[in-house]
């Protein structure tokens, strides 16, 4: 042992004091002062007594020592002098204060550098976000603090946050706000909270096996069974979570994200997620087909095999399954159907009065035809009660004879009730007499009247679709000859819708014609003839309409131009009505005509029935168009100067004139997309084309649209557009919006720029063979589900352990995103979009 | 340890258990605050964050209340030693719910990650080195001060010294091994290997090594033989307190040198991670 061997083993230590005794054999009990001098002199320090000085060693020294102190009082052990030495405990201070100033050092170091950001940044940037370090003031594209100094940080940590005025979200919103409205971004799910509680309240009603807790009415979330109140703002960082490295996929979010909010929790797809109560079959279908009907009885008595690639194709993202077109799918079985029994659909007819019952109720209708006065009877065409509805004096009376009028529900003993028809009857020839002066002008005039707002040109045009104003005005001749004088002795202050002079009369002949003081049509000279006009075989846009490619059966600048006859022999003027033609879709695609069978007509319409007047003969490979006058307001008769007339006087011009025209009603009669006017029962219609018919269509959208406005005259257009044997029987296929008067005319899909809150794409899905079998999943449920106008599926509900035999623990992705957005757009109306398969 | 709990616990085992109830029932209720957070879409960071820089703080004052020992108000020192060894422990809980258990991606945030796991973790050994070496070296034959082992291996160094100059004086074989073993093991420090990893290996080959002599010397010079042998193992046991008391007192060096740099960066984060917070306000 080392005592043992009769040395002290320790002296005085001072581990706490910055130096320490630098004797390297033996530590002196007095050690080093505070400035690390040595102190050692002597062990002891004698003290005087009467006998002489005496030792005060101390007895860890050994005591008094054997000789003692001096005589003069000097300890007689005198200590040996060391440098002191620097403590464990001051380096380790000083290394402490280095340390610390090396950091501070280095952080000072550090903000002096421009590019300190990218070491005091908590991580880099994902790849999304890669265009902000194209940026000076990087951290300022995201961070409000970004632009302020370390000052500014230290306020706002010490305000708690009100230093620094804008918010990371709202940063986010400036670039995001494309996809993303800023005044809902922080929102839920991006929707208004109205809305989010109509689809929660849709969804409980929609879901009766999920078990959502009852909480706040209408609210989708509930602070109480959920960690966050469904009604607090979210922040974008909430779920981004940002500078977590380059590969970071910011869009990729746990489960537990989504059930931060909602009260349902699940663990797993497969276990806990609830099996579908509707998908896919809840969503309004905009073509109503009856998958059950075709595939187990249509398709069957046609013997064919019903395959679902023949109507429905792939879009190129493989997405959706795209309908096919009416043409290429429907048409071979439905549009001969279509075609049957649409002898036309009358827009105007003169009904049969009783001339007895009007002056027994001390009434006058003027003139009428001879042949339509007997009884009261005939039918009130749909359109035209919805445009007499417009007319002040007719809309009253209409409204009292009901809703459902027709002629030969009238009493003839009741006065009142012929009163009302007699004055529905003035609106019907105050109606001929509009649409012979202003033509098309009165359906804009009367609409817009009715539904409150401006019908455009496009509409018009739809509306009145191949409208010939000449039939009109032959119509008015022809059923009514004397009606211009009697609107103008019964309403001398009628003004034309379109013009606002007075008319003016004017005599040709022996008749007395109303022509306008100004205007473009009948301000013109009547009843001349022209040659050009004579030497256009009118018949030949029946011929050109077969043999052109449907397409193009008629062009939007063609003009029509039929000589009218008004008063016999009397051969002075022709009237060129212009007619535009416009059958196309809103988005410019022409829909396809239905080809008529070639008959043996051809040569009939080959020969121009007017030639026989014409002192000119027509130029060979004269192209069709508008006179040259029209365009350079140069006559083209003086042009022409063909000194051998073949004007053939002999002809009584009259009577050939009759004959040819009846041949030519008769013709146009029979032409689809065409109006014809029928002497016989003095009405005028419109034949149809069949499938997509513009004129069809348009007045189906004006019934739709009255409705939705509430425009009860337009109840009886609607109840027509919508019975089973309405003109085209559009509703039998198409549905339109409840909400809205928009008609789904083109099927819908799934907007894919535009996410749902479910999502579905069928491309990763249909890669298996067996998945090209679109009955693998979507199995037919074997009975019809048309239910009226809104349509919905007739498959059966798909069940969860169909996506659950992939999507399982070990299998496909199950998260909540895999089918779920989060982001959805709050215009619902939005998620569909309509498009036709492409041809 | 079950067994010592339950059967008879002394005061040091319950003052652990206690220690150790408290320490678990706080993380729980931090672990019980943040999973709300996580749930809620709130950053559970800031939680976490407030709670481990309030904890550095309170870490660091144990040190000033060392140098504030006057003030009676403040507690006995061992209360705070308790405080901070569990406290210690506990913010590595929550550095790790801080961090998300994973490496941080940020420069600024590694640096103080390793800051932090340089504080902490030399903490730990410094717990464990206070735990378990004091009982290595009271078993051995002496306890000198730290601060004393140098002087006493000179004095062994010239005991060994006196012993052959005097003793032996005239036997050649001691003398031959003392110059050529002994005294640099006597005069000589130990290497780094020695300090790292200290062993008996050297003294227990240079006590066989005189052993050997034995054969060689007269029965009037073993009794020097046993006296160098038994310097040779004091001065191992010196070596070894030295060692081993170098490791209770180096990792303080690196726990103390450390923490305030640590404080400093941590601030810093703080208020930069307030500052360019993602949020809504």
């Amino acid at each position: 042992m080392i005592h043992n061997l009769g040395k002290p083993a320790t002296g005085y230590y001072r581990p706490n004091q910055n130096w320490q005794c630098g004797n390297a054999c033996h530590s002196c009990h007095f050690g080093p002062s505070d400035k690390g001098e040595c102190q050692a002199v002597a062990e002891c320090n004698p003290i005087a007594t009467e006998t002489g000085w005496k030792c005060t060693r101390t007895p860890l020294l050994g005591g008094p020592c054997d000789d003692g102190p001096s005589d003069s009082g000097v300890c007689g052990c005198a200590m040996r002098h060391c440098n002191p030495l620097r403590s464990l405990r001051w380096w380790r201070g000083r290394l402490t204060a280095a340390v610390t100033i090396a950091t501070i050092g280095a952080l000072v170091l550090l903000f002096s550098r421009p590019n300190a950001n990218q070491f005091l940044a908590p991580g880099p940037l994902s790849g999304s976000h890669a265009q902000v370090l194209v940026d000076e003031q990087r951290c300022a594209a995201c961070h409000g603090a970004g632009g302020t100094g370390p000052l500014a940080w230290i306020a706002d940590t010490l305000s708690g946050g009100r230093a620094i005025p804008h918010s990371q979200s709202d940063l986010c919103i400036v670039c995001h706000k494309e996809k993303i409205d800023s005044a809902l971004a922080t929102n839920p799910h991006n929707l208004s909270f109205d809305l989010l509680a109509e689809m929660t309240k849709k969804a409980q009603s929609a879901s009766p096996n999920v078990h959502v807790t009852s909480g706040i009415s209408g609210q989708l979330f509930n602070s109480r069974t959920t960690a966050r109140d469904g009604h607090a703002p979210i922040a974008c960082s909430a779920c981004h979570r940002e500078h977590h490295g380059h590969d970071n996929d910011l869009k990729q979010l746990s489960d537990r994200s989504c059930q931060a909010c909602h009260r349902q929790q699940f663990n797993h797809f497969a276990s806990d997620h609830p099996d579908f109560s509707n998908w896919p079959v809840a969503r309004d279908r905009s073509i109503k087909f009856n998958h059950n009907s075709h595939a187990f009885k249509h398709f069957i008595e046609q013997n064919k095999s019903f395959d679902c690639n023949s109507c429905h194709q792939r879009d190129p993202s493989g997405d959706l399954q795209l309908l096919g077109t009416f043409e290429n799918t429907c048409a071979e079985c439905h549009q001969p159907s279509m075609m049957q029994g649409s002898g036309g659909w009358t827009f105007f007819s003169l009904p049969m009065i009783d001339h007895d019952a009007i002056r027994g109720a001390s009434s006058a209708i003027g003139e009428w035809p001879a042949a339509a006065t007997g009884d009261f009877d005939g039918e009130l065409p749909e359109i035209m009660r919805l445009l007499l509805a417009a007319d002040p004096k007719a809309a009253p009376a209409l409204n009292r004879l009901g809703t459902n009028f027709q002629f030969g529900d009238v009493d003839p003993d009741d006065v009142q009730q012929v009163r009302d028809v007699t004055d529905v009857l003035w609106g019907i020839k105050l109606l001929l007499w509009d649409f012979s002066v202003d033509g098309k002008e009165v359906v804009r005039t009367r609409l817009g009247a009715l539904l409150g707002n401006p019908v455009s040109d496009r509409e018009l045009n739809d509306l009145t679709v191949g409208f010939d104003q000449m039939k009109f005005l032959r119509a008015r001749l022809n059923w009514l000859p004397d009606l211009a004088n009697e609107i103008t002795l019964k309403l001398p202050n009628h003004n034309s819708p379109r013009r606002g002079s007075q008319v003016v009369h004017q005599v040709v002949g022996d008749r007395t014609l109303v022509v306008p003081e100004s205007g473009d049509v009948l301000a013109r000279p009547l009843f001349q003839f022209q040659d050009d006009v004579l030497a256009e075989n009118p018949l030949k846009k029946l011929l050109g309409d077969r043999s052109r490619n449907p397409q193009s059966a008629i062009p939007l600048a063609e003009q029509t131009q039929l000589p009218v006859v008004i008063d016999g022999g009397q051969t002075q003027n022709a009237i060129r009505i212009p007619e535009r033609i416009d059958n196309r879709y809103i988005d410019g695609s022409v829909p396809r005509q239905f080809e008529f069978p070639k008959s043996t007509d051809d040569e009939l319409l080959a020969e121009n029935p007017l030639q026989v007047f014409n002192r000119n003969p027509p130029r060979q490979n004269q192209p069709l168009g508008p006179p040259a006058s029209d365009q350079t307001g140069i006559d083209r008769a003086s042009e022409v100067a063909d000194p051998s007339p073949q004007f053939d006087s002999t002809i009584s011009s009259a009577a050939r004139i009759r004959e040819l025209e009846g041949a030519l009603v008769e013709l146009l009669r029979n032409q689809r997309g065409s109006w014809y006017q029928d002497d016989s029962t003095f009405s005028i219609s419109y034949r149809h084309t069949g499938h997509a018919d513009q004129y069809l269509r348009s007045w189906t959208e004006i019934a739709v649209k009255a409705r939705h406005l509430r425009v009860s005259a337009a109840d009886e257009l609607f109840r027509a557009m919508t019975s089973p044997t309405a003109q085209g029987q559009c509703f039998a296929c198409h549905s339109w919006a409840g909400n809205s008067a928009q008609i789904h005319w083109l099927p819908t899909y799934r907007n894919p720029a535009k996410s749902q809150i479910t999502k579905f794409s069928h491309a990763p899905h249909i890669i298996q063979p067996k998945l090209n079998d679109c009955q693998q999943c979507h199995e037919l449920s074997g009975s019809p589900a048309i239910d009226g106008i809104v349509a919905f599926s007739d498959f059966k509900v798909m069940s969860k352990a169909q996506c659950v035999s992939c999507h399982q623990p070990g299998g496909a992705e199950s998260n909540c995103t895999t089918c779920h957005s989060y982001h959805v757009h709050q215009d619902i109306q939005s998620y569909l979009i309509e498009t036709t398969t492409p041809k | 340890m079950m067994n010592r709990l339950i059967s008879k616990p002394n005061r040091l085992t319950r003052r652990r258990a206690i220690n150790a109830l408290l320490l678990g029932i706080a993380l729980f209720g931090i672990a019980a605050v943040v999973n709300r957070f996580e749930r809620a879409l709130m950053p559970s960071a800031f939680v976490t964050g407030i709670v481990l820089w309030l904890s550095l703080c309170f870490l660091a004052a144990f040190n000033l209340r060392k140098k504030l020992s006057f003030l009676p108000c403040l507690g006995t020192s061992a209360f705070w030693m308790q405080a901070h060894i569990y406290t210690g422990l506990g913010t590595f809980a929550v550095f790790g719910l801080h961090v998300g258990w994973r490496v941080p991606d940020g420069g600024l945030e590694r640096v103080l990650a390793a800051l932090y796991l340089c504080v902490g973790g030399s903490g730990i050994y410094g717990l464990y080195a206070t735990r378990t070496i004091p009982k290595k070296l009271t078993q051995l034959r002496t306890e000198p001060i730290f601060e004393s082992i140098p002087r006493l291996r000179t004095h062994i160094a010239k005991e060994a010294l006196a012993i052959i100059e005097s003793q032996v004086e005239h036997n050649q074989v001691l003398r031959a091994l003392y110059y050529r073993q002994l005294r640099p093991f006597f005069e000589n420090r130990r290497t780094l290997a020695y300090v790292i990893a200290p062993s008996a290996r050297q003294a227990r080959l240079l006590v066989n090594e005189i052993h050997k002599q034995d054969r060689y010397l007269a029965v009037a010079d073993r009794d020097a033989s046993k006296k160098l042998a038994q310097l040779v193992r004091e001065r191992d046991d010196l070596d070894y307190h030295g060692a081993m008391q170098g490791r209770l007192k180096s990792w303080l060096i690196l726990h103390v040198a450390c923490t305030y740099s640590l404080l400093i960066i941590a601030t810093l984060h703080g208020v930069m991670a307030h500052a360019f917070a993602g949020g809504l306000r």
